[in-house]
């Protein structure tokens, strides 16, 4: 059973940063504003249970390879990603995705805005 | 000139071990082992007897009793029970030793691969070699395989990872990695040996330390270079074969790669997946097979590498430390199946035989 759980006013979080909220439960979560659009995900990782929300947002390396001999060059993607402080376990903020490893997860929690009010289902 | 006096100051006596042992005192064990010790060199942890100082004695074949000859092949088969046979010649496995040398590596590469189609190979009979690629000189490296890698005696081609420098990961060896997908050519990396080795780990007084570390080292380092730097993402169809290291190192590898990658995936945004799962695509020659105190452990670090399929049976015949198949045959664990697997069904898809 989810609840729709209201978090903050949608003014409260900047472009391209995020906010750390704690739900009565326990539950922290961070909220995204990647442009407009906002992601909630658990400020916890699954790899040793650190506050993966604090870390450092960035955009995803990405590597093009255009044949032998050819240096491998990497560039940055429009893909946002979060990594945890505690390892550097690096996630995709759109999906809580690894981006090592799809198998691999973070929590993440469907967002609702209504009224320039944001609401997470937990 | 004549009735002058000469002097040379620098000349050279070539004396034997044993008559040497003479002099040492009683009860050093140095004394019985230089007895049987017919080397040129003090046996060191770098440059050993290989055979116990005479006390592994298995004169069938092998250098034991000198150089081998073609004939010396089927004798081996024999031994091992071996339909088909994929060799290296012996000092091509100390290819490494020529470092950076400018000429030597293509020289000998292609005196090689003419001499082993001249005289060993013999794939109507079940005899094949690797054609062993001078990697210092890629261009030379790919030209060989032109020339040569079309030819029904090679069944793989071959590099020895005796330390090159740069490790087999970088860029510089594309052309090689791309010529022997094109060609179909499965591509060994053959641990160097210890007497390499030492290069690396000097300081080690015993063979058995050098010999330990020296061949995980040599094939650790270069699947590291080839995974992380992404040679099976850039050559997905290059069929990669790791010889002589054990396997009980691989499982061991993987997991450490993957607590890494995982921790740092950004540094390497050309893998598409974890270095374990290409690290499992690969192929390992079984010798010198691990001995775990617990099987278990054995079965589990199969199950990791990718399973029976990625095992080749390797014999290592006629060195010291050899497996005969038994070593294979005795495993608990394997099915019946898996062990024909690993004895040579695998071998007989990875190789042109």
């Amino acid at each position: 059973m989810t609840e729709k759980i209201r978090l903050c006013g949608i003014d409260e979080i900047e472009i391209d940063s995020k906010n750390i909220y704690s739900l009565n439960g326990g539950i922290e979560i961070g909220i995204f504003n990647i442009n407009g659009e906002y992601y909630a995900i658990e400020n916890k990782c699954p790899h040793r249970g650190g506050p993966i929300c604090k870390g450092q947002m960035q955009n995803e390396i990405k590597a093009n390879w255009n044949g032998p001999g050819m240096r491998i060059k990497e560039s940055v993607s429009s893909v946002p990603t979060i990594a945890c402080p505690w390892h550097g376990w690096e996630f995709k903020i759109e999906t809580g995705e690894h981006i090592g490893d799809s198998k691999i997860s973070v929590n993440t929690y469907k967002v609702i805005i209504e009224n320039e009010n944001l609401y997470v289902m937990v | 000139m004549s009735g002058d006096y000469i002097v040379d100051s620098d000349a050279h006596y070539l004396e034997s071990l044993p008559e040497l042992a003479e002099y040492i005192p009683d009860g050093n064990p140095f004394k019985e082992r230089f007895k049987r010790s017919p080397g040129k060199m003090f046996p060191s942890a770098g440059y050993p007897d290989h055979y116990m100082y005479g006390r592994i004695q298995r004169e069938e074949v092998g250098y034991l009793r000198g150089e081998m000859t073609p004939e010396d092949i089927p004798i081996a088969m024999d031994i091992i029970g071996a339909d088909d046979i994929i060799v290296i010649t012996q000092k091509m496995l100390s290819f490494a030793r020529l470092g950076g040398d400018d000429e030597r590596p293509e020289l000998i590469t292609n005196a090689y691969a003419d001499y082993m189609l001249d005289k060993v190979v013999n794939p109507n009979e079940g005899i094949h070699a690797l054609l062993v690629l001078p990697y210092q000189d890629p261009e030379k490296a790919v030209d060989l395989i032109d020339r040569c890698g079309g030819e029904a005696g090679f069944a793989g081609a071959c590099m020895i990872c005796g330390g090159p420098e740069p490790p087999f990961g970088n860029r510089k060896y594309d052309g090689i990695y791309q010529a022997c997908q094109d060609a179909g050519l499965p591509l060994v990396f053959h641990a160097g040996g210890a007497s390499l080795d030492y290069f690396y780990i000097k300081g080690y007084e015993k063979f058995i330390s050098t010999h330990t570390l020296g061949f995980l080292w040599s094939n650790m380092s270069q699947l590291v270079s080839l995974v992380i730097q992404g040679v099976p993402e850039k050559f997905p169809d290059l069929k990669i074969v790791f010889q002589e290291s054990g396997i009980l190192y691989v499982a061991s590898l993987m997991a450490r790669l993957d607590a890494e990658y995982l921790k740092r995936a950004s540094e390497v945004p050309i893998l598409t997946k974890k270095p374990s799962e290409y690290m499992a695509e690969f192929y390992y020659g079984t010798q010198p097979l691990d001995e775990p105190k617990n099987i278990s452990y054995f079965e589990a670090a199969i199950e990791e590498m990718g399973g029976a399929s990625q095992l080749l049976y390797s014999s290592d015949y006629p060195h010291w430390d050899y497996d005969p198949p038994s070593s294979i045959t005795k495993i608990p664990f394997l099915s019946d199946k898996e062990k024909k697997m690993i004895l040579g069904e695998n071998a007989k898809k990875v190789f042109r035989i």
